[in-house]
């Protein structure tokens, strides 16, 4: 069959000219956009946010926050040598952690910064999309809910990213791209952190009976999910950040508005409450990191340096419930460091639920409070209020006798010990305790010669580049 | 008048067109035969300027309609020389003798959607590699291994010694620092996937934290060009850069691997069969350190004397564990079948391949079986149809190797094990170790890891002789094929297994996988013009592409697993991930090519422009032009055969990944209740493609009666517009910014010497060499530097982006500045210096031999098992020598382990030089004499040939040619305890009949 051709003379000239054209042309037209099918897009809530984005978005700050509570934990746990992480396969939990020298550009020098200034980033975003938010999405009283949550979550990320660096830029809600912000000292950053916390107070004054989101299961659990216990929340953390910075007065007086309760009859339940991070195992949830796999480890003067309880030869019984043995005695070495002393918190003893990958990390709980009211009276001249609380731990707690000994001059070691033993593996403060108090070098040479705890992580060397920084510290 | 007549006759010179002339017809007969006379049959016979002739029969013989006047006939058989022929008014026989084509200068290279050129003809310096240099003489389990050391300018490295695929094809240095690293694959004019997609080795390794579908780059991925069947390629082009690619737009900045299956021709049904059978074994070993009793105790405390004897202080018994790991004789079995054949209007080409080789640990190895029917048919005689279609089914084990954080790799589990503990199973029981978290012998022996996948790939092109005459043509070109895959991993690692990462989720399973479907067509109106007078041969061509690629991952992980239940749908803990990627292309081009000078100049010009939805605008249309020429000397002296000058210039572009341009948050749960988090990625709100622009020039020399080449070609590539990841101050809340920025350039030499030097009786020495170079260097970072990701940090050696620096230099920690603080500094460059293939074979009557050497020379490689075996105390060398009590100079090359330690963050212990040879291939081959065959079978050929058979090198590690995060555009050359190398032994017999 042949296929003939028509166009003839000039009009076939023209015919190519057009074809060529149109090759391109036809290039030209069509639409061929694609959306994100993964994820939904930060302007959608920051420009346009309904009610919806907003409250899962408030949820997300438990989320972001969490990310990093078990590095937390976990890291300077290992600084203030409750723990070691002893895994074969990464040696530098021993080699930097262990041995002082913090490598900014790895994940243990530069590390407990990334996920905490994501969540800072969330809040801010939260913030600028209330103000964009439509009339009918949220009531005043709903809005004000979200910001004083904000507000709070913002000021508990500031506080732990003062704990663990000298220097920290706190102006951070600008654009991304812009130059970096400007290096604040510690204590600056913790004034940052207080100030986040009463302009969260003053909000969640105005928030109503509840918020607008569901509160997640570790805030639930004991009552906190709403504005009225949030305030309480709030008032703890101010305090904390209050001890940080040594101004004690403040600290009682925020504890009164805090949910610090000291009953006749108090139980270890008593000791427990507080606001915790959660974790699951469901699908698009966060594991606990620090329940699995053999290489977590710890210290065997946690043992040595225990107390004996009231009645018979056992040890302290925070020791006994948090601590054990490796099965069948074994001993885990690596680089010199040999123990033979495993945590059973989180695993088989959660503060609270079934244990597991689904344990959550405390926030700020009870135990923590009466301790700092403990050390504030005590700062403040009240040493009979301050034995008083001290011993209140110690014997439900710890089923310890109740000191009777206790002066102005052996108080301090009195209370190291016991917030030793408390607080244990919970937010390095072990090692918090005893930078505040100047005691670092107590840790010297401990477990080998040579180790050291260092006061500060270094600045992240990715935070150094974009300064114009390049080399190992900045 | 004269205005309008010089218009025309421009026009004319260009595009012009003129109403055919029917003339009268008369019949020329011929005989066409090769170099020692012999007829060839199949030769094609036209007349001058036609694309329409006849073939040779049987004896040679053709009969062939021309025009009544003086007339030329051109003719071409493949492996011989085109000639033209005048065949005067009034002559009606002609006798044509065809030379062989030693140097493959009639080959056929592609340079277009529809438009060829004569290699002869082409500017651009195009790596061609035929099915007999591929995978004729010895086997390879898949294309890209097929391929190393024969391509100039292409660095080809495997990631590992795994079975099956995964290796990195890189061209003229890296192209992209955060874009699609490797090059565009066509197959018969489709566009195929070779995306990798992690197969969730990542949930039993935990080696990245953030577990996720696509978050893990360190599962030992395969990419998927590892599908495609060797065995049914007829030839490879290679189009290096950006001025010989530029037609391919915005996806060919890394270059083009264009792939032509086989085809069938005309003739009684022809077949083929190919079986081989081998062995594989381990080709390098690390060896381990030999135990005192009080070193060990030492180490381990008092437990570990019952190992030793302590009278004497010495091991009650050495084991070689990486020998009861990876000791296996691997047998190895392939069988390839083909069927060709056809007639003048129909020709077919039907395979099936059958391929079992086994890995040298347990449960490793590589399976395929696949089939590929290709078929030609002229359905008229001014219409051909092609279709080509190929299914192919593989199956990967590849074990655990790589990076980890839970001992399961075999041989980061091997490196943590003193040699005085066996894992060898005790009346099956399998002995629990003490010293690391897994028993790797176990854990091969009683996992399971596949990766299967089904892949089809089907295309068809209809050619159409629109219009024809004496002097022009016209056709249409349409292709539009598929590309499919489906790719399911699972991995089962039970709950009896000393190795457990999730101590408390006893057992661990894997669904995961994915499926691809990638989607293109393309139709062309391609135009010739020949005049009468011979002076020129202009081709013109224009058209359309679109392409279409959606990619879908998913995943589910299944922990605590109760008794054998090995899919993740029953296990107590469940999480399912998954992911969608989805792009289009549209663009169009117009090309002109013009034949000068008898044939001897060459000048190209072409402009595409596309649009890209992964570009922030996605109406945006980017241009890249094209301008190339080659020409002929007309001059020879004694020495010099001919000589070919070629200069090309082109642009390219590397459109952004999919989600590049998105800034996201990311969805969750906390106890079922939603939450949304910020992701850590912003993407600019201009993003668009990079811009690449290549200069190329050399030229051929063809010397010794043109039996050999010499061609030279340099290069200077220039990327602007660099998709560059940056670091944010991660205090902003953001991680990295993905925009456009900065230069990237590369410059080069490629040098190959290729030809038959000796040729006496029976003898021939046929050679190959190449060598190529290659420097790159950011000339321009808009951004502060940042390392790209992917390394370890600079205490063991990483990589950075610096303005003034290679984009693959080794920065890492290197000693101590005046204030006793360490510095970090760029130490050197990880690609290698220069490279040279020596490709090299010996005929002698019915014998030949045939050698292929590999040479890299420079390089640096991050050795980081050796900072494990260090750690361990298991290294070889890890006491200090007797008589030394102070760490030595720390870049003396004569540590022991403990002065390695000593010096670990302070001095690059860790980075090694990985410059090395390597004999990749060697095969002695024997043609039985006809007389032994009977008369069915027409050829049949013995072979011994091996693989991978010896490596020189000062690298300590397995094979300096290794990759932990596999095919990335920087950072490669990371060693962590991966899947060792193996060595190969063949025999097979090829029969055709």
């Amino acid at each position: 069959m042949r296929i003939k051709s028509y166009v003839r003379g000039r009009a076939r000239r023209a015919l190519v000219v057009p074809v060529a054209a149109g090759a391109l042309w036809a290039a030209g037209c069509g639409d061929i956009s694609i959306p994100d099918y993964n994820r939904p897009a930060i302007d959608d809530l920051a420009n346009n946010p309904n009610a919806t984005l907003i409250n899962a978005a408030a949820v997300g700050l438990v989320g972001s926050s969490r990310q990093d509570a078990a590095n937390y934990v976990r890291y300077t746990g290992i600084l203030g040598r409750e723990a070691y992480y002893l895994d074969a396969n990464e040696n530098r939990y021993v080699t930097q952690l262990v041995d002082g020298d913090l490598d900014p550009s790895s994940f243990a020098g530069g590390g407990l910064w990334t996920n905490r200034y994501g969540s800072i980033r969330l809040g801010n975003t939260i913030l600028h999309a209330l103000d964009n938010l439509p009339a009918n999405q949220l009531s005043d009283a709903q809005q004000e809910g979200v910001r004083g949550w904000t507000q709070t979550f913002k000021g508990h990320d500031f506080t732990i990213i003062g704990n663990t660096r000298l220097l920290a830029p706190t102006a951070v809600d600008i654009e991304p791209t812009a130059d970096p912000a400007p290096l604040q000292s510690r204590a600056q950053v913790y004034a940052y952190a207080k100030a986040l916390l009463d302009s969260g107070l003053v909000n969640l004054n105005a928030a109503g009976t509840a918020f607008s989101f569901n509160a997640t299961p570790g805030f639930t659990q004991y009552g906190f999910g709403t504005p009225a216990g949030m305030k309480q929340v709030n008032r703890a953390l101010r305090a904390r950040v209050d001890l940080l910075t040594g101004n004690y007065a403040s600290v009682l007086a925020n504890l009164a508005q805090s949910f610090i309760t000291t009953p006749a009859n108090g139980t270890l339940e008593t000791m427990h409450r507080g606001v915790y991070y959660p974790f699951g195992t469901g699908s698009g949830d966060l594991v606990n990191a620090l329940t699995s796999a053999a290489p977590q480890a710890a210290d065997t003067l946690l043992r040595t340096q225990a107390q004996r309880q009231v009645a018979g030869d056992t040890l302290d019984a925070r020791y006994v419930r948090k601590v054990r043995f490796r099965a069948g005695g074994a001993t885990r070495s690596q680089l010199g460091i040999q123990t033979n002393l495993i945590f059973s918190l989180y695993n088989q003893q959660p503060f609270f639920g079934s244990g597991g990958q689904a344990s959550p990390i405390p926030i700020i709980r009870n135990e923590e409070l009466i301790l700092m009211r403990a050390e504030a009276r005590w700062a403040t001249g009240d040493l009979p209020g301050a034995i008083a609380d001290l011993n209140y731990v110690r014997t439900i707690s710890g089923n310890l006798a109740p000191r009777t000994d206790l002066t102005n001059d052996n108080f301090r070691e009195a209370l190291l010990y016991e917030r030793r033993y408390s607080l244990m593996y919970e937010g390095g403060w072990r090692w918090l305790d005893l930078r505040r108090f100047g005691l670092l070098d107590r840790l010297d040479n401990y477990p080998r010669q040579g180790d050291y705890s260092p006061e500060a992580f270094p600045l992240p060397f990715a935070e150094c580049l974009a300064r114009g920084v390049g080399s190992q510290g900045c | 008048m004269f205005k309008r007549m010089f218009w025309a006759a421009f026009v004319l010179a260009l595009f012009g067109f003129a109403s055919p002339t029917m003339a009268q017809q008369r019949q020329v007969t011929g005989t066409v035969t090769g170099d020692n006379n012999e007829p060839l049959v199949g030769a094609e016979v036209r007349v001058a300027g036609s694309s329409r002739g006849v073939r040779t029969g049987s004896g040679g013989t053709f009969t062939l309609p021309v025009g009544s006047g003086d007339a030329r006939i051109r003719v071409t058989a493949l492996g011989y020389r085109a000639r033209e022929v005048a065949v005067p008014a009034g002559q009606a026989s002609v006798a044509v003798r065809l030379e062989a084509d030693v140097l493959g200068l009639e080959t056929v290279v592609v340079t277009g959607q529809a438009t060829e050129v004569r290699r002869q003809n082409l500017a651009n310096d195009v790596a061609v590699v035929t099915a007999r240099d591929l995978t004729d003489r010895v086997s390879a389990q898949t294309l890209d291994r097929a391929l190393q050391g024969k391509v100039a300018g292409a660095t080809i490295r495997t990631n590992s010694g795994a079975p099956g695929g995964g290796a990195q094809i890189r061209i003229r240095g890296p192209s992209t620092l955060t874009g699609n690293a490797t090059p565009l694959y066509v197959v018969d004019g489709v566009i195929v996937s070779d995306v990798a997609i992690p197969g969730g080795q990542n949930a039993i390794s935990r080696a990245n934290s953030a577990a996720g579908v696509n978050n893990s780059v360190q599962d030992n991925t395969v990419n998927r060009i590892a599908d495609l069947n060797p065995a049914d390629v007829e030839s490879i082009e290679v189009l290096k850069g950006a001025s010989a690619a530029s037609i391919y737009g915005s996806r060919a900045a890394s270059g083009v691997v264009v792939i032509t299956t086989k085809r069938g021709r005309a003739g009684a049904p022809r077949f083929t069969l190919s079986q081989r059978f081998g062995v594989a074994s381990i080709s390098n070993k690390l060896g381990a350190r030999t135990w005192t009793l009080d070193e060990a105790v030492d180490a381990y405390g008092d437990d570990v004397a019952e190992y030793f004897d302590p009278a004497t202080g010495e091991a009650l018994q050495t084991y070689d564990l990486e020998e009861q790991v990876f000791g296996r004789e691997a047998p190895q079995a392939e069988t390839n079948l083909s069927v060709s054949g056809g007639n003048e209007s129909t020709q077919y080409y039907v395979s099936a391949v059958f391929a079992n080789n086994q890995g040298i640990a347990h449960n490793t190895g590589f399976l395929r079986q696949g089939g590929t029917v290709n078929l030609r048919q002229a359905l008229t005689s001014r219409v051909r149809l092609n279709v080509n279609s190929s299914v192919q089914h593989s199956v990967a084990s590849r074990g655990i190797t790589g990076n980890d954080n839970s001992s399961a790799s075999y041989v980061s589990a091997i490196a943590f094990s003193p040699s005085f503990f066996s894992y060898e199973p005790q009346n099956g029981v399998f002995p629990r170790t003490p010293f690391t978290d897994s028993n790797p012998l176990e854990t091969s022996m009683l996992s399971t890891n596949n990766e299967d996948v089904w892949r089809i790939i089907g295309s068809v092109n209809l050619t159409a002789d629109l219009f024809e005459s004496a002097t022009q043509t016209l056709r249409f070109v349409g292709t539009g094929g598929a590309d499919y895959f489906d790719q399911q991993n699972r991995l089962y690692f039970p709950p009896t297994l000393q190795l457990q990462p999730f101590g408390d989720q006893p057992g661990t399973t894997v669904a995961g996988g994915g499926n691809n479907l990638n989607l293109n067509g393309n139709v062309n109106l391609v135009h010739v013009l020949e005049p009468a007078s011979g002076v020129m041969t202009a081709t013109t061509s224009a058209g359309i592409q679109y392409e279409e690629r959606d990619l879908r991952l998913q995943q589910v992980t299944g922990r605590f697993l109760l008794g054998d239940l090995d899919l993740p749908y029953q296990a107590a803990n469940q999480v399912a991930f998954g992911n969608r990627q989805r792009s289009k292309v549209l663009g169009g081009y117009v090309q002109e090519e013009l034949l000068l000078l008898d044939e001897r100049l060459s000048l190209t010009a072409s402009v595409r422009g596309d649009r890209s939805s992964n570009n922030a605008d996605t109406d945006q249309l980017y241009f890249y032009p094209k301008l190339a020429g080659a020409y002929w000397f007309p001059w020879t002296n004694s020495y010099l055969d001919s000589f070919k000058l070629r200069a090309a210039f082109g642009a390219s572009g590397q459109e952004p990944l999919y989600g590049q341009k998105y800034t996201a948050l990311t969805t969750g749960n906390i106890g079922g209740i939603p939450q949304v988090t910020v992701t850590g990625n912003i993407g600019a709100a201009d993003l668009r493609p990079e811009r690449v622009t290549e200069f190329e020039g050399g030229f051929d020399a063809t010397v010794l009666g043109e039996r050999a080449q010499l061609s030279v070609t340099a290069y200077r590539r220039n990327i602007t517009d660099l998709l560059l990841s940056r670091g944010l101050a991660t205090s902003s809340g953001f991680v990295t910014e993905f925009f456009n920025g900065g230069e990237l350039q590369s410059t080069g030499l490629e040098i190959g010497l290729q030809g038959t030097p000796i040729v006496r009786g029976d003898f021939a020495w046929t050679s190959n060499t190449t060598f190529s170079r290659n420097r790159s260097e950011v000339t321009s970072l808009p951004v502060p530097e940042f390392s790209p990701g992917n390394s370890f940090g600079n205490t063991y050696g990483g990589y950075r982006i610096a303005q003034g620096h290679s984009p693959t230099e080794v920065y890492a920690v290197n000693g101590l500045d005046e204030n006793g603080v360490v510095k970090v500094e760029s130490i050197g460059e990880s690609e290698p210096d220069f490279q040279m293939g020596f490709l090299n074979e010996l005929r002698l009557g019915r014998f030949a031999m045939s050698s292929l050497f590999d040479w890299s020379h420079g390089g640096l490689v991050i050795n980081l098992s050796r900072n494990y075996y260090d750690a361990a105390g298991t290294a070889p060398d890890y006491l200090m020598p007797s008589g030394v009590t102070e760490p030595r100079d720390p870049y003396c090359g004569c540590l022991s382990g403990q002065e390695r330690l000593e010096y670990e963050g302070t001095y690059p212990v860790y980075v090694e030089d990985g410059s090395f040879v390597k004999l990749r291939e060697v095969a002695l081959t024997y043609d039985l004499p006809g007389a032994w065959l009977g008369n069915r079978v027409s050829s049949a050929q013995i072979s011994v040939s091996g693989r991978n058979l010896k490596t020189w090198t000062d690298y300590t590690g397995y094979d300096p040619e290794v990759s932990n995060f596999g095919n990335v555009p920087t950072g490669r050359n990371q060693d962590v305890t991966p899947f060792p190398p193996s060595r190969t032994f063949w025999v097979g017999v090829n029969l055709v009949f």
